[in-house]
């Protein structure tokens, strides 16, 4: 038997500047290691994440789409982040009549959770990946 | 469009792990790149000069710079294109070590994600369009939220420099946890001393207004112009603020959270605070048997404080000292994790100690049961691994910093950040301590981390330096990232102005449309999110921006 290529997913994540971003880059201060995959685009507040940047991302051969802002009470712009958990969910749902919800994730990491912010999208990479490469 | 891309190797950083050559290559291909260039460090001097003499020789309009987070070096790349009149704002910085050349190993891989990254940056940067700094009038004086030292060391250096000083204080009366203490170590003078001396001077001073007994209700503008609300016991009063030291200290630690150790239980259990204020009050025999723990509420992270409290180690020195002054033949134990006598002089002190007669004993106490005849302690030699149990008829907790009860409640009404453990988080530990995240809030002392007396009238004057080196300009540019509304699309839904927090969309009844009115927009863009016309923009982040920089990220090349 011939082994098969293992295929890398590419996964886009939208980082809040005020939280994920700054956890981001110390992540990278600490040499933590993740998956080339992820790559970020920043933006101000995660509730500047547009849902049709989600869909583009998703059309245009995104294997999965996560959106990463500051925990609920702690929004640099008071309550951004809370729109953007019922947007998130509500664009799941919609995402779901396509079979395309388990491509997108919403999660919380503060400027300090470097860690937190590897383990989520490394979490999200693999389980993407194994997804990936079991059809 | 003339962009130049400026790849930077970082010394080693960046090069060890990505291919910078073939980046550089790869880049002149695109018709819209005039200039690709690795170099070794892009924010030296002759890196600087390269950029500079690019954009002179090229007529550069983007310029492209790969290298650390934006973070850091932002207004020094900005300064670069100031100086050859190209406007700040059509710079673009790449993190390609931070999240790039640090996170992976495979120079292959991580050569492809640099590419992607530089990608994003080259496509979002050709919808950059220039932007004018805004600038705005600065009203020349603080609040500084605190009383304690490093507030008044703060509040002092401030009204000394000329600005005009509110001093907020939640107590009766100034000086915090400092006033309590009989004598501060190393100089062994009384801290009412300390703080009346500075409280002395500063009532002295005709432009301080000193507010006690007094809390911040509501907080609200931009820098340069905050109003703050201040509940004081003569009723509401509102002021404008320049700018902010928030200095308001720590709680100590509860004991009671610890159940095992009796405290509260048996007057025979103290913590050392209560060591001070007692005083000669203390009933104890004329050879007492004392303990004293290190660490209480400190590096322990079953009740979520794993951080060192710094001041804890040196009060119980001084508990142990002090005790061993008074009775010469008492016996005394100090039950320790490891000993951080960090500030200058601690180490001899901790030595001194020790010659003093001291034991030092490194233990692990499970539980502190009082009985009629001696408090006792069970707990493990971690040294010998060995259990024990020892009688004693005084224990003293040397009690660590918490932070302090009312964090959460000011950094949701001045809209700053907390660390995980809930003390106040500075923008960068090391290059931005003082500051937060926020333009004009400055944090100072404890309130942003256990630190001793010293080490907080230190932080409190240089937050008022930095503030008053902000102030004293007189204006300040703020960020032009704010939303902006195309009238001609605009529907008049109203359903931004229901989403805006900072309450900066306005409907024009006439026209039917809105507008944004720019000193009060924050700029986070949901706004631009909500709008079902593609109306209203967030400069700086447009739609296009974000769609072509997703397509960078993930079309075929």
């Amino acid at each position: 038997m011939e082994e098969k290529m293992e295929k890398n997913p590419e996964i886009v994540g939208f980082a809040c500047s005020f939280c994920t971003f700054k956890a981001s880059e110390m992540a990278g201060s600490l040499r933590m290691k993740y998956p080339d995959g992820v790559k970020l685009i920043q933006v101000p507040c995660s509730s500047r994440v547009d849902p049709a940047f989600i869909i583009k991302a998703i059309f245009e051969g995104a294997d999965g789409v996560f959106v990463a802002g500051c925990h609920p009470g702690d929004c640099h712009f008071i309550k951004g982040n809370y729109y953007t958990r019922r947007k998130i969910a509500a664009l799941k749902e919609q995402l779901d009549a396509f079979g395309l919800k388990d491509k997108l994730r919403l999660f919380w990491v503060s400027a300090a959770e470097a860690r937190r912010f590897v383990e989520k999208v490394t979490q999200m990479y693999n389980e993407i990946k194994e997804k990936k490469n079991a059809r | 469009m003339k962009t130049g891309i400026f790849i930077c190797h970082c010394g080693h950083n960046i090069k060890h792990t990505v291919d910078v050559k073939r980046l550089s290559e790869y880049f002149k291909k695109y018709p819209q790149v005039t200039v690709s260039e690795d170099y070794p460090f892009v924010c030296s001097e002759p890196g600087q000069d390269m950029i500079t003499e690019s954009i002179e020789k090229h007529g550069l309009d983007r310029v492209i710079i790969a290298s650390c987070a934006p973070s850091l070096h932002g207004e020094l790349f900005k300064d670069l294109l100031r100086k050859k009149d190209v406007n700040p704002f059509l710079l673009r910085r790449v993190s390609i070590r931070e999240h790039c050349s640090w996170v992976g190993d495979d120079i292959d891989r991580n050569t492809e994600k640099a590419k992607r990254l530089i990608l994003s940056g080259l496509y979002g940067a050709a919808h950059y369009v220039p932007l004018e700094e805004k600038q705005v009038e600065v009203n020349k004086s603080a609040l500084v939220i605190g009383g304690g030292v490093s507030g008044l060391s703060a509040a002092l250096f401030l009204s000394k420099m000329g600005m005009h000083v509110y001093l907020v204080e939640m107590g009766e009366e100034l000086g915090g946890h400092v006033r309590e203490l009989k004598s501060v170590w190393p100089s062994r003078v009384s801290g009412a001393g300390i703080v009346e001396e500075m409280e002395k001077e500063l009532k002295a001073r005709s432009n301080v207004e000193i507010f006690t007994s007094t809390k911040l209700s509501n907080f609200e503008g931009f820098f340069g112009n905050y109003t703050a609300t201040l509940d004081t016991p003569a009723g509401e009063k509102k002021i404008t603020v320049g700018g902010v030291v928030l200095s308001i200290g720590f709680s100590p630690f509860d004991p009671h959270i610890k159940p095992e150790l009796g405290y509260g239980r048996d007057p025979r259990i103290v913590t050392t605070l209560d060591l001070e204020k007692a005083g000669d009050s203390l009933n104890l025999p004329d050879k007492p048997r004392v303990a004293v723990l290190h660490c209480i509420g400190s590096r322990d992270e079953q009740i979520g404080r794993p951080y060192c409290s710094r001041i804890c180690c040196i009060n119980a020195l001084r508990a142990s000292e002090a005790i061993k002054e008074k009775y010469n033949d008492s016996y005394v134990e100090s039950f320790y994790m490891d000993v951080r006598a960090h500030p200058r002089g601690g180490e001899e002190f901790f030595e001194d100690t020790q010659e003093k007669g001291v034991l030092f004993t490194r233990a692990n106490i499970g539980e502190i049961i009082p009985t009629p005849a001696g408090v006792v302690l069970r707990g493990e030699d971690t040294l010998l691994g060995e259990t024990f149990e020892r009688e004693f008829d005084l224990v003293v907790l040397s009690i660590g910093m918490s932070p302090p009860e009312t964090s959460k409640e000011m950094a949701t009404l001045l809209k700053i950040s907390l660390d995980k453990d809930k003390f106040f988080l500075e923008a960068h530990i090391k290059l931005r301590p003082f500051d937060t995240a926020v333009k004009g809030i400055f944090i100072a002392g404890s309130c942003s981390g256990p630190k001793d007396v010293e080490e907080s009238i230190n932080h409190g004057r240089a937050s008022a330096l930095k503030l008053y080196g902000f102030l004293n300009l007189g204006y300040a540019f703020v960020d032009p990232f704010i939303s902006i509304v195309d009238p001609k699309r605009c529907s008049g839904c109203r359903m931004c102005e229901q989403a805006c927090v900072a309450k900066a969309i306005k409907f024009d009844e006439e026209k039917r449309v809105v507008h944004v009115e720019e000193a009060a927009c924050m700029g986070c863009g949901l706004c631009n999110a909500t709008c079902p016309s593609s109306a209203i923009s967030l400069k700086g982040y447009v739609d296009s921006i974000i769609d072509d920089e997703i397509s960078a990220l993930l079309e075929a090349i």
